[in-house]
This record gives C-alpha cells, structure tokens and sequence, in this order.
C-alpha cells in the first residue's frame, strides 16, 4: 500500500501557491478509467448528514477515505478514519490544490504500481475536467502510465457541487458548470437538509443500491432545490467574470502566438518564474525522472515549463530561452496544444493559477488583452 | 525484475573507442534482446547517477550489440566517459520514429551531418548501404569545426571506397599545424560542390540546431519540397513516451512523434532549431 500523499502536510505557502460542455473529444485517443465507467444519471437519490456519515464508514471499510478540511477560507485535503468521518465537508468551492495529486503525486519512487483501494470526496466540477486532462497524457499516446492509471482505477470519485465560488473561479467561461455533469462516480449536491445524490457509474450506483436504508428516492421538491442552488452559483460566477468578453480560449492564443503581448505587452512582465502556477494547475502534467539508489528504480518529480533549464538540450540551445517564451508556451499548452493532441482544454477556470501569482498575472485579463490583438470575426 | 514502462533493460558496456578529444563510441551489449529502426533513439542509464538520450549509430541490422557515439556535454556523459569496458549500464528504448528508408528508393540520398551529428546517420549510412542498388545515389557530406574533431576518421578510407557512395567533408576551421584534404568552411559549402538533382533526392540532415537551421534554408533555396528534408531533432527528450513534457515543441512530443521529422511538419512552429 503506498503511503497517502503528503501534500495536506504541505506549509500554507503550499497550499496558497497552489459537456455538460466538456468539448469534443475523440474516443480513440481517450482513455476511460476503469472506476469511471459512464452509465447514464439515471435516479437521484436522497442522504442526510447523518447518513452520508454511516455510508462514508461503509466505504471506509474497503478504501482510505481522503475528503477537504477547511483551513480559513480554502480546503485542504485529508486523510478521514472511522473516528474523524464526520467531520468531512464537500466544500463550498475547489480545494487550494487540485486532487491530481492523489495520481500524480509530487515525487514518487516508480517501484511496481500497487493497489491503491481510495475514495477521494469534494472534487469539484473543474477538478474533474482537470483530471480528465492528465487523463490524456499519462493513459493515451505510446504507452499508458502504469502507476497513475493504477491509482485512477482504484479510486472511488465523489464529487460535490459548488455552494459559492472565489473570485478567481471562472469555470463558466471556460464552458463548465460549477457542477459536474459527468465523470464521477457519485455526485453530492448540497440542500438545506442533506445532499440530492446522483451515480455517475456502475460503481457509484452499486454502493448506493448497497444501502437502500441510507439513500431514498429523492422527492421533486429536492431536486427544484438542487437545481435552484445550481443556478445561484453559475449566475455569481458568471456575474464575477461579466467584465471579461472573450470567448474560444484555443483560437485566441493560437492567433496570438507572435504577438508582442508576451513579450512587451505586460503579460509576462511582471512573471517571477516562482512556478507557482505550475505547481497548483491540475493539469500540468511535466516530470522528471531520476535514478534511485535502488539500482533500477527511477523517482518521478515534478517539473515546470517555465524554469530556463527546462527544456535546454545538452549543446546548451534552448527553444525557450526567455521567459515570455516560457509563460507563452504554458498558455499555449494548455488551450492550443493538448486540445490538438487530446481533445481537451486543459483549462478549467478553476483560478488556482490566478490565486497564487505573486505577479499578479491573471489567465482572464491576458486572454482579454489578446483577444484584443486579433482581428474580430 | 518487474517491469513498467520506465524500467530499462541491462546491459554491458564492451569496450569505449576514442573518436575525438571529447566523443567516444560505446559499444554495448544488451542482456536482453533489443533491436531499433535507423533513426530511433535509446535513453542510455548510468545506474543512480542519470539517463540521457541517444540515437544508435551501428546498424539496426546487427542485434547483438548497439554502437552509441556520445560527445561529452553535460552530467550523464561526463560519467558514461570515465567508465571502461565490463561496467553496467541501463538502456530504455528503442522510442520514436525512424528514417523511413523505403521511401528513399529509387532516389538520391543526400547525408548532411554535423559535428556528432554523423552518429545517428552513420546507421542510416549502413542501413542504405546494405541495399545500396535500391538508390540512385548516397552522398554523404559531413562538417565538423576541425579536423580534430571529425569522428569515424578510420572508417572513411573504407567508405571511399564504397560504389554509390560519395563523400564529401569540410571543417569550419583549419589550424596550421594540421593536414586536411577536405574543403574549409561551414557545411552549407559542400551542397554547392555536391551534385543532385532536387527534385528526385531526399536530404538527411542532424547535427547542432544552428547547423540544421541554416542547412535546411539552403537546402530550401536550392529548390527541395519540404516533404523531402527529413531532419533529426534531438531535444531534450526524456521519458521517451511523449509523458513528461520535455521535448515538446510546439505540439509536438520530439519523442514520440520524432525525432525524425520532415521539415515541411515543423515549419510552422517559429524557429524549431533554436
């Protein structure tokens, strides 16, 4: 059993650093995880708290139970046991770092993939979309990723509605809801007197049929409550971000890539290179492998784009010697290359890049400042 | 041993040949069988000390053994050049595309390397070489800074000697005190002495990103489809399987979806040689 990650020990700077619209995607490059079945929303159901409690011991007997703690205004990730269960909230918004990490952990020893039976509560709309992406890099292409891909499938997903969103939050306008539509194995929506429970896979819809004396059909009045508390917090996210007017990330960007924004225009100017953007983006996926003193062992670490040396070739050539190259090339990334090569916007509005930057640089004004640069349709 | 896909294979390192002050050639044995297409690379493990990439420059059709010509530039290579014949070494691989040789048939092949470059085309060289009826012609034109520096000096004679090979050689620089037959200036100064017919040969250029960028431009100039310039990108490739991000440029996975490009694939990414 490999130990749980231990980023929710992380120090604060850490963790403050840190369809229905998901577009089309090409099955063939896709990969589903096995713990992901889809199977259609086909019952809501009904728990309350008491009863969410006695279900999470229920999983608790088979999986570690991994859901958010509040620490001031975010969420930080934590290890549950039978004894502490019932303090597990779903979160009003995203945690401060993005549950990739369960996966893709900052470094790890790539031993031999072992079993990693785990539930992970409070995953947000956009967390999943992220997810999703990391999806793609590490279970598509020449070879799947035996230690994610081990991890992903022994996860049990369950996710949760936003009840509010931060300031940085922009899901809306990267074409999510703050709600997930798909790619769960249950999702929890919060009402006044428990949560509307919906499965998104075999799995998920197994462990509520498993416990008939815990989940009850949900009533119409229940579900007008979910959908009523749904819209209240897309209305604010979208109300928070009306001033930005831009739409199609991906075309943006690409018809940007020469332009003197980067460069000069302040969108780069005020980058420190502290990698924090990287570091708390669910959908960053680079590593580096190194060598263990196990002779043929290899440690995964963590990586970023946006570190001079990173891409630099042993005669010294760089194709990213500046940094406007660098924080150019993060952009290009994830709204021009990985839709190319995966179907995906590695985007999800989730703002944790915007809450961390010590340069202030925010992904919403740079796409505003560029859609600006090209020439309107 | 349990493997995954990062997990290398044994492998015994035979003997070390000097080629120059700062390259040598590793001759290896794989403990297990191992086998790659001209054009594909290796990522060679020092155990508990790094792993570089590499591109073979024996020829694939010899299995036994793989020939690895590595310059000294950085960490791992300054290690894998203190080490002496009956050391261990990890290898990973064969990743990436290959010289699609098939496609050369019927054509003339114009070799341009540079520098160390000439490795990884030394294996395409024995590939064409073993079916060398199948083309019109090979030409082979190599630059390197000085006559010092030319790598494979003692397999020249023999090459000279080979029918439908031409070779042609030139260093950027010749010191006084040294002897040099070949023609003096960058490598770009051999595709004017050389004779082809643009529209019926396929040009293989590798070496430095400077030698392939301005190689490419005048091999553009003198009227080749960009179709036809087949370049070896050597980035700084690492997990080999198109996961850890550190060769991509543009859109592309150098390791995965490389190394071996056509120039017309990459010519929309701004400068893919800087």
């Amino acid at each position: 059993m490999l130990d749980p990650p231990n980023f929710v020990y992380s120090p604060r700077s850490l963790a403050i650093i840190f369809d229905f619209f998901y577009p089309p995607v090409e099955p063939r490059r896709l990969f589903v995880p096995s713990s992901l079945r889809t199977a259609r929303i086909r019952m809501q159901y009904f728990i309350n708290r008491q009863n969410l409690s006695r279900f999470l011991l229920k999983v608790l007997s088979a999986r570690s139970l991994f859901a958010l703690k509040e620490k001031s205004a975010d969420y930080e990730w934590a290890k549950f046991s039978t004894d502490t269960v019932e303090h597990v909230v779903t979160g009003r918004y995203r945690a401060a770092i993005p549950p990739k990490m369960f996966f893709f952990p900052p470094s790890e020893v790539l031993d031999s993939p072992e079993p990693f039976p785990s539930a992970v509560l409070g995953v947000k709309s956009c967390d999943i979309r992220l997810l999703h992406t990391s999806d793609g890099i590490f279970l598509g292409g020449s070879a799947e990723d035996d230690f994610y891909k081990r991890k992903r499938a022994d996860t049990l997903l369950i996710s949760a509605d936003c009840t509010d969103c931060k300031d940085t939050c922009f899901c809306v306008k990267m074409g999510l809801n703050p709600w997930p539509e798909k790619n769960f194995d249950i999702n929890l929506s919060p009402i006044a007197e428990g949560f509307v429970v919906e499965c998104g896979s075999n799995i998920g819809e197994d462990l509520v049929r498993q416990s008939p004396n815990l989940f009850q059909k949900a009533i119409d009045q229940q579900t007008r409550e979910k959908e009523k508390n749904r819209r209240a917090v897309a209305e604010k996210v979208a109300a928070q971000n009306s001033r930005f007017d831009w739409r199609e990330p991906s075309e943006i960007v690409a018809a940007s890539e020469n332009s003197t924004l980067w460069k000069d225009g302040s969108i780069s100017k005020t980058c420190v290179e502290c990698d924090g953007c990287r570091w708390v983006c669910g959908s960053c996926y680079c590593f580096l492998l190194g060598e263990t003193q196990g002779f043929w062992d290899k440690t995964r670490t963590w990586d970023s784009c946006q570190s001079a040396g990173y891409a630099r070739v042993a005669g010294g050539s760089n194709p990213r010697r500046e940094k406007y190259q660098r924080l150019r090339n993060y952009y290009m990334c994830k709204l021009v290359y990985r839709p190319k090569n995966f179907g995906l916007l590695a985007c999800s509005g989730c703002g944790r890049c915007i809450e961390v930057c010590p340069g202030k640089i925010d992904i919403r004004e740079s796409l505003q400042k560029l859609s600006g640069a090209i020439p309107r349709k | 041993m349990k493997k995954h896909i990062y997990r290398p294979i044994e492998a015994l390192l035979e003997r070390v040949i000097d080629e120059t002050p700062n390259i040598k050639t590793f001759v290896i044995k794989p403990l297990e069988p191992f086998s790659f297409k001209t054009g594909q690379f290796v990522e060679l493990v020092v155990p508990g000390v790094g792993e570089a990439p590499f591109t073979p420059s024996s020829s694939p059709l010899k299995t036994d053994k793989i020939e690895i010509t590595i310059m000294k530039a950085g960490f791992v290579t300054d290690r894998l050049h203190a080490m002496k014949g009956g050391e261990k070494l990890g290898i990973r691989g064969p990743y990436g595309t290959s010289y699609p040789v098939e496609s050369f048939h019927g054509k003339e092949v114009l070799i341009l390397g540079g520098g160390v470059g000439l490795a990884p085309l030394r294996s395409l060289l024995y590939t064409l070489l073993s079916d060398v009826s199948k083309f019109t012609k090979i030409i082979l034109a190599y630059g390197s800074k000085t006559p010092g520096d030319v790598v494979y000096k003692y397999l020249f004679p023999e090459w000279n000697k080979t029918r439908g090979l031409e070779i042609l050689k030139s260093v950027d620089v010749c010191p006084v005190d040294m002897d040099w037959e070949g023609e003096v200036g960058l490598v770009t100064c051999l595709l004017d002495k050389a004779k082809f017919d643009p529209q019926k040969t396929a040009a293989v250029v590798c070496g430095p990103p400077v030698m392939m960028k301005f190689s490419t431009m005048k091999l553009i100039s003198l009227g080749f489809d960009p179709k036809d310039i087949y370049l070896s990108m050597e980035a700084n490739m690492s997990c080999g399987l198109g996961k850890c991000g550190h060769c991509q440029i543009g859109e592309y996975f150098i390791c995965k979806d490389g190394p071996v490009f056509t120039y017309d694939k990459l010519k929309h990414i701004g400068d893919p040689f800087v």
